[in-house]
């Protein structure tokens, strides 16, 4: 219950650790907030050599909203999304509406407990890529783009390569998650997100987010993206789902046909936190309430 | 380049707690909740899990509450930690959740009790008028196995209401 050994670093720049990531490739863990790698290390499910902490790096904790996406630095912490606020161009800053603004703290809530989210980062989770975490499926879901740096380069991974498997992406050792990109859905979308966990602040047995865009003329579906998480060893979109739900005008009954479309088209695999059949159910149901709750009505 | 600090070598480490400063020298991998035990001899600050699920060992980081167990010493480096041993006045005198946890029996065997403690003087510090809801959810972050939490409710809501804390 105690870490194994480690050297430990902590550089104040995005250079001085993008050149400590460079000289000591997969040997050196990133420690971001801490409060998934600490718990692994100290059961030494890992046991990095070197810890290079980005506690000190200045820049990595920004929100800023232009051209209808939203950056997320990656040292913002969880808590700060439970009341998002970007920094306007003149220095002030203002509290992100629309309804991405409504998902990210409703999303929020979900994660870990308030100790957790005082020290946690969003890029943290996002890098960890537990497959059940929040920000992994709201990433998956709105096909978010990861900005990893690396010395004298920089690429945008999409979602849907990003996630190789359970806690394990495609940044390379000697890249640096900095950012993600989030689409600020417009007035046009309607967004849910429900999870279902046995205790409050575990991580999801399974959790669902929806989003569809209407046409505004006829108010039917005209693009939606259906993600799960806690059913593969990546958070995973549905495209069943997502096709039975576009054309259609929002309602219970197609809400109950996507969510039994989403139940049949996952294959997942039980454990002590549930059986197969059991995650498929909650599928089923996280599905359908994560569209009642998109369309206003009540689960 | 910036500098390395070898695994198996201690390094200076200053921790400022409860006012004082405590110059200690630590290994990387010593975590504060064990510093502040064995280094600063502040044993109040207990260790249940040391995985970041009991919160036994929560103090507060420049005023926020955190797991002890999941931040190394080095990480604190210039940082405000509070921990149970400094909420009693020096005349020792109780804190008010001290007082409030004696009179409304928010805690039995103890051993949770320095953790909820500095949870809820956090909470209540950053969100003096915080909603019965929202308190629950926020005391649901640690684990209590004696009482069941009905009167560790009680007794931060008697001090919310009172504002003291």
């Amino acid at each position: 219950m105690k870490p194994a050994r480690f050297a430990y670093t902590a550089p104040d720049t995005v250079e001085g650790t993008l050149d400590a990531l460079d000289r000591f490739g997969d040997e050196a863990k990133v420690l971001s907030g801490g409060q998934s790698l600490v718990p692994m290390m100290n059961f030494r499910l890992a046991r990095p050599e070197v810890i290079v902490d980005i506690g000190r790096v200045g820049g990595l904790d920004g929100m800023s909203a232009a051209n209808g996406t939203l950056t997320v630095g990656a040292r913002v912490i969880h808590a700060r999304l439970e009341a998002p606020a970007v920094i306007k161009p003149d220095g002030r800053s203002e509290s992100l509406g629309g309804v991405l603004g409504s998902l990210l703290p409703a999303v929020a809530r979900y994660v870990g407990h308030l100790p957790i989210r005082v020290r946690g980062t969003f890029g943290g989770s996002i890098a960890h890529a537990d497959p059940a975490a929040e920000w992994c499926i709201l990433a998956r879901t709105l096909d978010a783009e990861m900005v990893a740096l690396r010395r004298g380069g920089e690429r945008a991974i999409p979602a849907a390569d990003f996630f190789e498997t359970v806690f394990t992406t495609a940044l390379a050792p000697e890249e640096l998650l900095v950012a993600v990109r989030l689409p600020i859905l417009g007035d046009d979308w309607r967004a849910g997100f429900c999870e279902f966990s046995r205790r409050a602040g575990d991580f999801a047995v399974v959790a669902a987010m929806t989003a569809v865009r209407l046409e505004p003329a006829t108010g039917a579906i005209a693009e939606a993206r259906v993600g799960v998480g806690g059913v593969a060893g990546v958070p995973v979109r549905l495209g069943g789902a997502e096709a039975t739900l576009v054309g259609e005008t929002p309602g219970a009954e197609l809400h109950a046909a996507a969510a039994e479309m989403a139940a049949g088209e996952v294959d997942p695999v039980g454990d002590l936190h549930g059986s197969a059949a059991y995650r498929r159910d909650l599928v089923r149901a996280m599905v359908a309430r994560a569209l009642a709750q998109g369309a206003g009505a009540s689960g | 380049m910036t500098e390395i600090s070898a695994a198996d070598v201690a390094v200076p480490v200053v921790l400022r707690v409860n006012g004082d400063e405590y110059r200690i020298t630590a290994e990387p991998r010593r975590t504060l909740a064990d510093a502040l035990r064995d280094d600063c001899g502040l044993t109040g600050t207990h260790l249940g899990c040391e995985h970041g699920v009991c919160g036994a060992c929560t103090v507060l980081l420049d005023g926020e509450p955190v797991r002890s167990c999941l931040l190394f010493a080095v990480q604190a480096q210039d940082a405000g930690i509070r921990t149970v041993e400094g909420l009693a006045a020096a005349d020792g005198t109780l804190h008010p959740l001290q007082e409030a946890f004696w009179r409304h029996h928010g805690l039995q065997c103890g051993f949770c009790t320095p953790g909820f403690l500095m949870l809820s003087a956090g909470m209540l510090e950053s969100c003096p008028d915080i909603g019965d809801d929202e308190l629950r959810e926020a005391l649901s972050s640690n684990l209590c196995r004696c009482t069941g939490y009905q009167t560790i409710v009680e007794a931060v809501q008697s001090v919310r209401d009172a504002g003291e804390a």
